[in-house]
């Protein structure tokens, strides 16, 4: 590749993209992320009566008295950010998230993920390259123009550039029209782009993604009867037959927090559905389905079962709402009528590219059988549908951030950051000029 | 959002010369080796009209001179027949095969609104990505016409 011609000016720029489930760093041109986290951070409190102080904090947003009478308490707190240490368990460890529906709520946390990250995984000074963020669609004014300040005013960035992650998606696979699905831990959403440029009174979100078919899992497991035990609470186990109770020695370990146990469910869960979960290639059908072949899943404590139908069962739901358990079906969007009902949103001329162009991305659509569903799915459509995907799995998984570290890594590229002095200049509504 | 990537003038020269429609029947449009701006990298020259079996005979020539492997931007003339009688119209081709690197890929999709706004009166897009996204006659139905 050329690319040690194409960054002739190299600028060192990083990129970092927040999602809901992992957060991802690391520098422009390289190909992978260096670092890919979990966007959850491990907290214990010195004093146990603060708890409360924290609740508020997490709930308030501009609160700038509340923010400054929390910073005092931060010096008692003890910060657990790489994903090791946040998965060991530990007495009275909180572990919270900093995002909330995909945006960055916690602020005060973040700040603390963005020093981990530039100390620890990328090992520079960030006052010495130019970063690019990534952002949702839906991105509210307020939070970019407080990430615009918090960059150049704390860690005194000599460049900052925000770019949305659909878009950036898009141009990874060199389309600048198209509709983007993203299919994202917390939401599912169908993002229109004509020319570079978001459509946003046609974005279509639906919370069916990763998290609800989670709690689809769980909820199919409760129904089986099968405890789920996660890994830290296994000391020993034996081998058993299949269907036979566990039998494992249980670690006890005392004043584990709610939200570490209810982390450390997901991540079994996530184990459990990424190796068993498969979307039926066409409409789901007991019969059809039922002559396949059985999967295997040994739990963490050894119980291990075969799955067949309720393998299918579950990712049925993000395409036929009538497979939804324990929710409002009318309330939410199957993926086919998020696509479609976006694009009937915008401009009639328009449709046509849109549904020749669809870009599938995302770590959930990574299921097994999404990507032929899909195509089954539009098959069944008087339009001409061309559906694609980045072909590898991590590609598809961090699409948003690939296209933001080529992006960033263009020479030609720094004409467009906003430097500090354009900052410094005119504050931070600048952010709303230069990265529409 | 886009690339920063410039125009060279030349481009703007020969689409304007291509516009008079005399001498070509298409160009092509690259990046120069450090892609810093876009140039110019072929012009085919027309055929005289008694050479012609059709008058699409050379969008032949532009699939086959897009590389496999490498991004492009053409302007081509389309010929197409309406309910009104026959009909001419100017594309605006972007290439980006998926076995380009996505490096390319990336540079070609930030750096269009560049070249295409320097390019005036060129209204219609085609985004390729491989060679049947180039077929005629979908080309041909982008302005609601036929090819017979």
């Amino acid at each position: 590749m050329s690319g040690g011609i194409i960054g002739g000016d190299e600028v060192g720029a990083m990129v970092i993209d927040v999602g809901s489930y992992t957060t991802r760093a690391g520098y422009a041109g390289e190909d992978m992320p260096k670092a890919d986290f979990p966007s959850y951070v491990g907290i214990i409190e010195e004093y146990a009566d603060k708890v409360e102080s924290m609740d508020i904090s997490t709930n308030a947003t501009n609160g700038e008295i509340i923010k400054s009478s929390e910073a005092e308490n931060k010096s008692n707190k003890k910060y657990y950010l790489d994903p090791l240490s946040l998965r060991t368990p530990k007495p009275h460890m909180q572990v919270q998230s900093y995002v909330k529906d995909g945006l960055i709520e916690d602020w005060d946390l973040f700040e603390k993920v963005l020093d981990y990250t530039f100390s620890k995984h990328l090992r520079c000074d960030p006052s010495n390259h130019p970063i690019l963020f990534t952002e949702p669609v839906m991105n509210p004014k307020q939070k970019r123009e407080k990430l615009c300040e918090l960059i150049f005013e704390k860690y005194q960035a000599p460049g900052f550039y925000l770019s949305k992650n659909a878009v950036l998606s898009a141009f990874a696979s060199s389309r600048t029209s198209g509709l983007v699905l993203d299919c994202g831990a917390v939401h599912t959403t169908a993002v229109p782009i004509h020319d570079g440029y978001v459509l946003n009174k046609a974005v279509a979100q639906s919370p069916l993604g990763g998290e609800f078919i989670l709690t689809q899992s769980k909820q199919l497991l409760d129904e089986m009867n099968v405890e789920l035990v996660p890994y830290y609470q296994v000391k020993s186990k034996e081998t058993v037959k299949q269907n036979e109770p566990a039998r494992f020695i249980r670690k006890e370990i005392n004043d584990l927090t709610d939200s570490y146990k209810r982390f450390m469910l997901k991540e079994t869960l996530l184990d459990f559905s990424t190796h068993v979960l498969q979307v039926s290639d066409s409409t789901y059908n007991e019969h059809e389905i039922s002559v396949l072949p059985r999967i295997s899943y040994e739990f963490p404590n050894g119980y291990n079962t075969d799955f067949g139908e309720q393998r299918f069962k579950i990712p049925e739901a993000l395409f036929n709402r009538s497979f939804l358990k324990g929710v409002n079906q009318n309330a939410l969007l199957d993926v086919v009528h998020l696509i479609t009902s976006s694009i009937n949103m915008c401009d009639a001329e328009l449709r046509s590219g849109f549904f020749s162009n669809i870009m599938v991305v995302g770590g959930n659509s990574l299921l097994i059988g999404f990507m032929d569903r899909l195509n089954y799915e539009f098959n069944h459509m008087n339009y001409k549908t061309k559906i694609s995907a980045p072909p590898s799995a991590a590609e598809r998984r961090f699409s948003s951030w690939v296209g933001g570290s080529i992006l960033g890594s263009l020479g030609t590229f720094h004409q467009l950051w906003i430097s500090k002095q354009e900052y410094e200049e005119t504050g931070r509504v600048i952010v709303d000029k230069k990265c529409v | 959002m886009s690339s920063g990537v410039k125009v060279d003038p030349e481009c703007i020269e020969a689409f304007n010369q291509f516009k008079l429609g005399k001498k070509d029947a298409f160009l092509l449009f690259g990046f120069n080796s450090n892609a810093t701006k876009i140039i110019v990298l072929h012009k085919e020259v027309k055929l005289p009209d008694d050479q012609k079996k059709n008058k699409n005979e050379q969008w032949e020539n532009l699939i086959n001179m897009l590389p496999s492997n490498d991004v492009r931007y053409a302007v081509a003339d389309v010929h197409y027949n309406t309910s009104e009688g026959p009909r001419t119209d100017m594309v605006f081709v972007t290439w980006a095969p998926e076995t380009a690197t996505i490096k390319q890929r990336m540079l070609m999709a930030s750096s269009k609104d560049a070249l295409k706004n320097a390019l005036v009166g060129c209204r219609t897009t085609i985004q390729a990505c491989c060679y049947p996204d180039l077929d005629l006659k979908s080309v041909v139905e982008k302005f609601k016409g036929t090819l017979d």
